[in-house]
């Protein structure tokens, strides 16, 4: 943990201070919203899958967020990060594209829809993670 | 010396360093002087200005 911290500059971990406030706003949200739809009436297909929905959402929201103002994922894993992010992107959209199921039955979503809004959060993550890595780059070869 | 030599010298990433320089980002006085004593200046020198 402590050995995390020397990873950031004073900017960054300002910077991820702040964004992981924001995160935390957006899982009580989420949870919120869950509790509602479900007392409404709502089934999740599977529990579990909901759950991780619940985590990943506010991440993805975050990540983004951290790529817009400029922190990294890693000072000098972020190439690393980037690629497992890609794969765990890649993975959840070859099965999607490879099971041909509705997202929703009857206006309810469906396992198969579930797994969709997840394989969206890392699709996610990996674009901003990538752009970022360009621009970075891109920015340091125009500074040189 | 560029932006990534001194973000290096210093310990910060290049990109706090180009917010220094934008003016985006007030960095702490340790920063400040991490920055003078790697271009051999004084903080008046770097990060004074004169009122108009």
């Amino acid at each position: 943990m402590f050995n995390l911290c020397k990873e950031y500059d004073e900017r960054q971990q300002i910077i991820r201070g702040s964004i992981c406030k924001h995160i935390m706003v957006i899982m009580g949200i989420c949870v919120l919203i869950n509790g509602i739809i479900e007392d409404a009436g709502f089934v999740w297909p599977d529990k579990f899958i909901a759950s991780i929905i619940l985590i990943m959402v506010p991440i993805t929201i975050g990540t983004v967020e951290m790529n817009i103002r400029g922190v990294y994922l890693s000072k000098n894993r972020q190439v690393f990060f980037v690629v497992i992010f890609g794969l765990v992107a890649l993975a959840n959209v070859v099965l999607l594209i490879s099971h041909s199921e509705s997202l929703f039955t009857a206006g309810v979503i469906t396992d198969y829809g579930e797994h969709a809004v997840l394989a969206i959060c890392f699709l996610t993550i990996f674009i901003a993670a990538i752009i970022r890595l360009i621009y970075d780059k891109r920015m340091e070869k125009i500074e040189e | 010396m560029t932006q990534k030599d001194l973000a290096e010298a210093v310990g910060v990433t290049r990109q706090t360093m180009n917010a220094i320089e934008k003016g985006d980002y007030n960095p702490t006085i340790k920063l400040c002087i991490a920055i003078c004593r790697a271009l051999g200046k004084t903080l008046d020198e770097l990060f004074w200005e004169e009122a108009e």
